[in-house]
This record gives structure tokens, C-alpha cells and sequence, in this order.
């Protein structure tokens, strides 16, 4: 805190110390980063939204920042080229920058400091924005949070950047992984966007970036990155991780978008609990995914049926003629497989069969 | 009519219901008419109104769902059973009709463990002989409830492993006469 009001004041007095015949611009609207969580070591862009200051649209504009260090120090008059930003679109600009190396400190210095405080200028200095600062997502709980993946910001939206963060120590198999991708689709892979191992623009997309000490990001924009149509609305974000090609795959993950109810989990029950090969047997799966279908296939001896489950997204339900098809067979136990149309593995076991007096 | 004339001449009524129920009920009045047995009740045709499997394991245990109702899978609605009788209302042969899973052989024989109801409710129980001589059972069907009042009639069907039964297959039939 000392030194968050430290480094206020050297703001405030500074710049009017030197220049009385600044303007006031107004205050940055919105700041953000891409990625959403970095190590200083990494680059990054920041980005500022500049709608409701007196700049004007791609006019040109100087980051002037003196926390962690000041690089551009004794430049007020006349911004360094290094300092510039760069012009995306409607009042949104940017800065790309590898903190260590703009601020000349190492990644633990720059932990220490007070943090990104700047102001934005144009070159010769007669205008300036309010103070501001880009705030920093402290990720570093993460790797000991036994959690496999998380997403920041916490709320995540379709349109702006995200960072996932994937602890690859957590699986066993991902051991010695050369790299590692993302498997993925919106709102239950309506929209996908796969890891086709074979196309090398893809695997450099779905790529991971390794941030050391065995924890992968990936970060995107999902609307973007799925290249969904206008409007689309983003309910859930569906993952998997994939070790080289395909060596190793992480369980099948899935992000609940901000203000989508969690649904319950799902219930798989098989009815009645006990059973011949003389009666029906039906298979019950409450609380599917939106568009999911189920089918199962039973094995015993060397018969084999499969079957589609009816129903909807609550319930789902399977009627197995057992004794039609099994009936005449001297059996104690069915080989069970249940997936659903993305060939997800529901259920596979054996389910044991009672004999019936 | 005033308002209270009204009333008496409907509690007069009420009074007079249960003696106009009775009246339509057969009384034993032991004159030399036999009985009617429950052979004469079930004799005919009877067509499916619902098929449910009970699980016995479940409900011991108290785990949900107790039963599933399965008329309307593997065509039981199509089911039907007939138990015909003789000239003298003895049991001959019975035929399960539809395209139902063969639950109950198709065809055989039949005959009740007695022809009146027990003094103590226990169920009246139907018997599926493969052969004439009534041997072999394939077969037993629990009465659980008689056609009566209603047409229907209610038979049990249980499957047992070790002696226990694991599912009870309840059948709800209405007569098709």
C-alpha cells in the first residue's frame, strides 16, 4: 500500500513539477492483457481503451510508466519511439512489451514493485491521460492448488482474451511431453476447433505454451479462436489436452460460461439392480449434455446388440430386451459400453448377471 | 318445495343408497345354485392395460426407482391371455397372443390352487402346465386383484435367484368381452 501512495505521488507532482501546460485527456476507460496471466520473462500486450478521454482515434501515443523503473525518464517533451503505442481500432490501443527486458529487472523485482503505474501521452507532452495502472493476475497458486486446469479471469466472455493454465504434473502420462495442444469446442463442440496433429498451422494454434515448472497456457479469445458467427452465444467451452501426438490425452474438461447454471452431474443407473438373461434391463442417464445421444452396446458371450438410448437431455433411457436376446444363453455376466455421438466413453464394464430359478 | 322439505327428502335418499347397493350385489341365499368360482371370474380373454417391473432388491433397500412401467416397450401392448374354460367352467387350455417377449410360454394348460378365495386373502394362484396332465409347471401367476367391481384383473409374475425373488413383473389386465 506504501508504495502504491508512493508511487501516486510521484505522479501527480512529477509531470506538474516540469510541464504546467499539460491537458487532461480524461482517464483510461479500460485496461486488459493478452495474454491474461504472463510470467515478466514473457511478452505481452497491454491494451488501453481510450473511448471518452480527448485523444483522438489513431493518433499517436507514448506509454509513459515509472513503476516498476522509468525507461523513459527525462523524455517528457519527447517521447522515445520504444515508448509508442500501436493503433488497433476504435479507440483501442496497444502496447507489446517483455516486462524484464522494458523495465530492465528481473521477473522477482518486478513482483516486489508497486506495480504498472503509468500515464498515456502523446509525444510532446501536452496531453496526458489520468494515472492508471495495468493491473497483474497473480497466478501463482495455481501450481499447488492440486487443481488440473483454471481459467482467468474468473469470468470469462467470448470476445475477450482468456488464459487457461493446465498442470500437466498432475498426470502421470503427460510425463516428457514435447508439447502439448488443445482439444476443444463451444457449447458441447458444436463449434469445434480439433487438434488435427497432421495440419502443421493447427498444431501451431492448439499449441500450449510451456511456462515452466510443468504448467502449460493456453490463451485465447474464443470467439476468435472457434471462429464463431456474430452473435453467438457462449455457454460452455469444452477441452481436452493432448500430449505430442496424441501420445496422452488429460480427462475431458469443460468451462461453464459466466451466468450458466452448473448442471447437476450426471446419474448413470442400471434397472432392476439385480438381473437375469430372463428379464428387460434398462439403463437410465439423468442429467445429459444439450444435444447428447446415447447408445450402448452389450456383449455376452458371442452375442453381441447394440441400441439407441430415447429421451432427452434430463433423461435418457435404454429398454434392453435381455431375454430375447440373451434368453437361451447360459451366462453370468454382460459386457456393457455406453457412449455417446462424439464416441465419449459413458460407461463400460461388465454388469453381472443373477441366475434365475 | 321449501328449503327444508328439500333436505329430508335428500337424507331420505341417502339413507336408502347402501339398500340400493346391496340389492344389486348376488346373495348366497343357499338355495341349490352353486357358488361362482373364480374360474367363472377369470375364465375369457384378457388384453394388457399396463405391465410393471418391480425391483424387489431395490425396494428391500429402499433405493429409487422401486419400478418402470414397460407397456409400452417390446410390443406388450399387444399382449393378450386367454384361459378358457370347459362347458362346465373347468380350466383347459390357455394362449398368449401378441408379439410380446415370451415372458409365459405361448400355450399349455392351467388350473387355480382353489376355486374360491381364501378366507385369509392369500392370493389365489394360476398355474401354466406345459402338458395335458397338468405335471409341469412353467408358470405361476399371483391374483392380486379380482375382477369385481371393475373388469380388471391384477397377476404377479415373480423371478426368483437362490430363492429370492429379485423382480416382480405386474400385470394389469381388463377383460376383452
Amino acid at each position: 500500500m506504501k508504495k502504491i501512495i508512493y508511487s501516486l505521488l510521484i505522479a501527480l507532482i512529477l509531470p506538474f513539477s516540469a510541464l504546467a501546460q499539460t491537458q487532461e485527456a480524461g482517464d483510461i476507460y479500460k485496461i486488459w492483457t493478452n495474454p491474461v496471466v504472463y510470467n515478466f520473462d514473457e511478452q505481452v500486450s497491454w491494451y488501453f481503451d481510450l473511448t471518452g478521454t480527448t485523444f483522438t482515434q489513431g493518433q499517436d501515443i507514448y506509454i509513459w510508466i515509472w513503476s516498476p523503473t522509468e525507461p523513459d525518464a527525462g523524455n517528457w517533451e519527447n517521447s522515445s519511439d520504444f515508448a509508442k503505442l500501436t493503433y488497433v481500432e476504435e479507440m483501442i490501443w496497444r502496447f507489446d512489451l517483455t516486462p524484464t527486458l522494458y523495465f530492465n529487472q528481473t521477473p522477482d523485482q518486478i513482483a516486489a514493485s508497486a506495480g504498472f503505474w503509468l500515464r498515456l501521452k502523446d509525444k510532446a507532452g501536452t496531453l496526458q491521460s489520468g494515472v492508471s495502472n495495468v493491473p497483474i493476475t497473480d497466478f501463482s497458486g495455481f501450481a499447488g492448488s492440486g487443481e488440473q486446469f483454471k481459467q482467468y479471469p474468473e469470468k470469462f466472455y467470448i470476445n475477450e482474451p482468456m488464459s487457461i493454465l493446465f498442470n500437466s504434473k498432475l498426470l502421470e502420462n503427460f510425463e516428457g511431453a514435447t508439447s502439448v495442444h488443445m482439444h476443444a469446442g463451444l457449447n458441447n463442440w458444436e463449434i469445434q476447433q480439433e487438434y488435427q496433429a497432421w495440419l502443421p498451422e493447427i498444431v501451431e494454434k492448439t499449441k500450449l505454451v510451456d511456462i515452466g515448472n510443468g504448467i502449460y497456457r493456453k490463451d485465447i479469445i474464443p470467439a476468435e479462436y472457434f471462429n464463431a458467427p456474430e452473435g453467438y452465444v457462449m455457454n460452455v467451452i469444452n477441452f481436452l489436452f493432448v500430449k505430442d501426438d496424441w501420445a496422452a490425452t488429460s480427462p475431458d474438461y469443460i468451462l461453464y460460461a459466466p451466468d450458466v447454471p452448473i448442471p447437476p452431474d450426471p446419474v448413470l443407473s442400471f434397472f432392476p439392480l439385480k438381473v437375469s438373461v430372463n428379464d428387460f434391463l434398462i439403463i437410465t442417464r439423468l442429467n445429459n449434455l444439450p444435444g447428447q445421444r446415447l447408445s450402448y452396446s452389450l456383449t455376452g458371450g458371442s452375442t453381441n446388440i447394440t441400441g439407441e438410448f430415447t429421451g432427452n437431455m434430463e433423461s435418457q433411457k435404454a429398454f434392453i430386451n435381455l431375454l430375447g436376446n440373451f434368453g437361451s444363453m447360459d451366462i453370468t455376466k454382460l459386457s456393457v459400453s455406453i457412449k455417446d455421438q462424439l464416441n465419449n466413453v459413458i460407461f463400460e464394464g461388465d454388469l453381472p448377471l443373477v441366475k434365475k430359478d | 318445495m321449501n328449503k327444508n322439505l328439500k333436505t329430508k327428502v335428500l337424507l331420505c335418499l341417502m339413507f336408502l343408497l347402501p339398500a340400493i347397493w346391496s340389492g344389486c350385489n348376488k346373495q348366497d341365499d343357499g338355495e341349490d345354485t352353486a357358488p361362482i368360482t373364480v374360474y367363472e371370474k377369470i375364465g375369457g380373454t384378457w388384453n394388457m392395460l399396463s405391465l410393471k417391473m418391480i425391483d424387489e432388491t431395490a425396494k428391500t433397500a429402499g433405493i429409487k426407482p422401486e419400478e418402470m412401467v414397460i407397456t409400452d416397450q417390446f410390443n406388450f401392448g399387444s399382449f393378450a391371455l386367454t384361459l378358457n374354460l370347459d362347458e362346465n367352467n373347468n380350466p383347459t387350455t390357455f394362449l398368449v397372443s401378441g408379439n410380446a417377449p415370451d415372458l409365459l410360454p405361448i400355450e399349455g394348460y392351467w388350473n387355480l390352487d382353489k376355486a374360491f378365495p381364501a378366507a385369509d386373502g392369500t392370493p389365489i394362484v394360476i398355474s401354466l402346465y406345459t402338458d395335458a396332465e397338468k405335471t409341469v409347471i412353467a408358470n405361476q401367476l399371483r391374483i392380486t386383484s379380482m375382477p369385481g367391481a371393475t373388469s380388471q384383473m391384477e397377476l404377479r409374475l415373480t423371478h426368483s435367484s437362490e430363492g429370492v425373488t429379485y423382480v416382480t413383473y405386474l400385470y394389469t389386465l381388463v377383460t376383452a368381452n
